[in-house]
């Protein structure tokens, strides 16, 4: 009888460390680390506007990491979340200029005292469920932002509050070359922070009250534990996006921390795909990238024909609204389960092209 | 005014049909985001189409004062609390007492029931969606009449959900009185503020704050049913 060595047919998985392995297998390991490598090479190429997109893109996809942590885990509902996003910008900005604290370290604290608030403002919300959760969280959004117009001594009320730049070792990152880095540093170790957490116990709890809460109380999950905790790990993505936020523009004032944001970031975890991480990425190019191509539209227009008629030039302002929330709308239509999904079954398509089935 | 009523009534089944239809099913998230996009596009249309400046209202009522136990009253205040009753009242005889009412609250109570029961869930959608473009209209007309128009109308969309959810969502005796609680706490606490804290803006926060407590303490809101589930 022959030797021969089988090649395993089919795609299975013997054994639970196999299972849960972050990449399911070597080529999206590889491709993942050369991904992100070939984004490192970014700033040789790319000139300031889009140096500068790409950080905008950064700093939404923390954010937006985190509201998927609350939305697409386990399945709570947020409409404040751009209220964290400004305390952690505001923290960040506080404790790194009046008190002795290296913006370094300040990062993450302002990510930690986000969290706290968080935890305090996910307390009331473990209990509430549907639209009651919703306002309580739009409640929050109101009461956080009262507070920042209200706290001088935090915010510097109606003056701006001035966030030094990034330093490390006492070099100081100046210019959106070096910060682009700072920003790429930040999100990878997020994003593979929360593929963890989708491994661990813990975020396996989150999921499992999204689909069922009763049963995952049954189980032994303590939902007021895990959905209070949620909203805090949520908060503490906020806050690092919003603290890396205000080190990239160097002062943060009291306005665009309202709804309209929170509504966007929610808009990224939606049109990205529910629960998905790679889709949250997708989903903040996707909002950073529609507001500046309507831009470009208009920039496209102006002068023509349709110009003159519909007179874009007072109007660009609404129009772009109406573009992004036209565009929601087709999405959640259209693409329910997000881009990632889309993005699944076109893997899916060439996997096995030519033979569909 | 009976066209622009009749115009939301057409305006609300189409947004429905064509917009939330292909929802139903979906996640509440995406079917709250869609609304809020739609509330986007309509502002900036609004915005865009009227301009951003405040119009005076033709005037529906005549514009007197009468004296009421000693307290001068503008006609347009009592005419609008002569609307809002009358509407509350429609309401509440609507869906506790008309079919279509109360195959209303079981399609809020069960869907899949409700269908099994031969109700025409999409058709209720619709019509819901019908009656509160309607009856906003109607609120919107008595605000317009109260304080002229404006694109910043829009802002009541925000006040509405305190008082929504303080009442619970499926009572409306429940939304009344939460109106009235959010009103006149807004208005106690201008006051307050006003003579004696001297804090500035506290009647936009108060609601919110009021809010956070009652659903600490009830999170269905002060006459919400509560939801018991079984396995």
């Amino acid at each position: 009888m022959t030797t021969q060595t089988l090649i395993p047919a089919g795609d299975f998985r013997t054994s639970y460390a196999a299972d849960t392995t972050i990449f399911p297998t070597l080529t999206s390991r590889n491709v993942a680390i050369i991904g992100v490598g070939l984004v490192a090479l970014a700033p040789f190429f790319l000139g300031q506007y889009w140096l500068s997109i790409l950080i905008q893109i950064g700093i939404s996809a923390i954010a937006a990491l985190g509201l998927n942590v609350l939305v697409g885990f386990t399945g709570q509902i947020s409409i404040g979340h751009a209220a964290f996003f400004g305390l952690g910008a505001f923290t960040s900005a506080y404790l790194s200029n009046k008190l002795p604290i290296p913006v370094f370290f300040a990062i993450p604290l302002s990510g930690v005292v986000t969290a706290l608030v968080g935890l305090i403002f996910g307390l009331p919300a473990a209990r509430l469920k549907g639209l009651y959760l919703a306002i309580a969280t739009l409640a929050a959004q109101y009461i956080l932002l009262d507070f920042f117009a209200r706290a001088e001594w935090f915010t510097g009320g109606s003056v701006p509050a001035i966030a030094e730049p990034f330093s490390i070792f006492g070099y100081v990152v100046r210019g959106d070359h070096s910060y682009f880095y700072v920003v790429l540093i930040y999100m990878v170790v997020s994003f593979v922070l929360v593929t963890n957490l989708a491994r661990t116990r813990d975020g396996r709890a989150l999921v499992a009250i999204r689909d069922h809460y009763l049963s995952a109380e049954i189980m032994g999950i303590n939902l007021t534990k895990y959905r209070t905790l949620s909203f805090g790990i949520a908060a503490f993505f906020a806050g690092v996006a919003g603290a890396l936020y205000a080190h990239y523009n160097q002062v943060v004032s009291n306005e665009g921390f309202g709804v309209d944001r929170s509504i966007i970031f929610l808009a990224m975890v939606i049109i990205g795909g529910l629960g998905s991480v790679m889709g949250t990425l997708m989903g903040a190019t996707f909002m950073v990238l529609l507001p500046e191509s309507t831009e470009w539209l208009s920039a496209m227009l102006r002068g023509s024909t349709i110009d003159q008629l519909l007179a874009l030039q007072n109007n660009i302002a609404f129009l772009r609204e109406v573009a992004i929330g036209f565009i929601i709308i087709i999405f959640l239509m259209f693409e329910p389960d997000g881009l990632a999904h889309r993005w699944r079954q076109i893997k899916t398509y060439w996997k096995l092209y030519p033979f569909s089935h | 005014m009976p066209i622009a009523l009749v115009f939301m009534f057409g305006f609300g089944v189409a947004v429905q049909v064509v917009v939330l239809r292909p929802l139903i099913g979906e996640p509440i998230i995406s079917v709250i985001m869609v609304t809020i996009a739609l509330s986007m596009i309509f502002q900036a249309a609004t915005k865009w189409i009227f301009g951003v400046n405040l119009q005076p209202f033709p005037q529906v009522f005549a514009a007197s004062a009468i004296t009421l136990l000693g307290i001068q009253i503008q006609t347009v205040y009592l005419m609008s609390l002569a609307v809002s009753i009358a509407m509350i009242s429609g309401m509440a005889w609507f869906f506790s007492a008309s079919k279509y009412g109360l195959a209303m609250r079981a399609t809020a109570f069960n869907q899949q029931v409700a269908q099994s029961l031969g109700i025409s869930v999409k058709n209720v959608f619709a019509v819901a969606w019908a009656i509160s473009a309607t009856v906003s209209t109607v609120a919107g007309v008595v605000v317009a009449i109260v304080n002229g128009v404006s694109a910043g109308l829009a802002a009541y969309g925000i006040k509405v959900f305190p008082a929504v959810i303080l009442g619970g969502l499926d009572s409306i005796g429940g939304a009344v009185l939460g109106g009235i609680i959010i009103g006149l706490l807004e208005n106690i606490s201008h006051f307050v503020d006003a003579e004696y804290l001297h804090w500035g803006n506290l009647y936009e926060i108060a609601p919110f704050y009021v809010l956070i407590i009652i659903l600490m303490i009830k999170p269905y809101g002060l006459f919400g049913t509560e939801d018991i589930e079984r396995i």
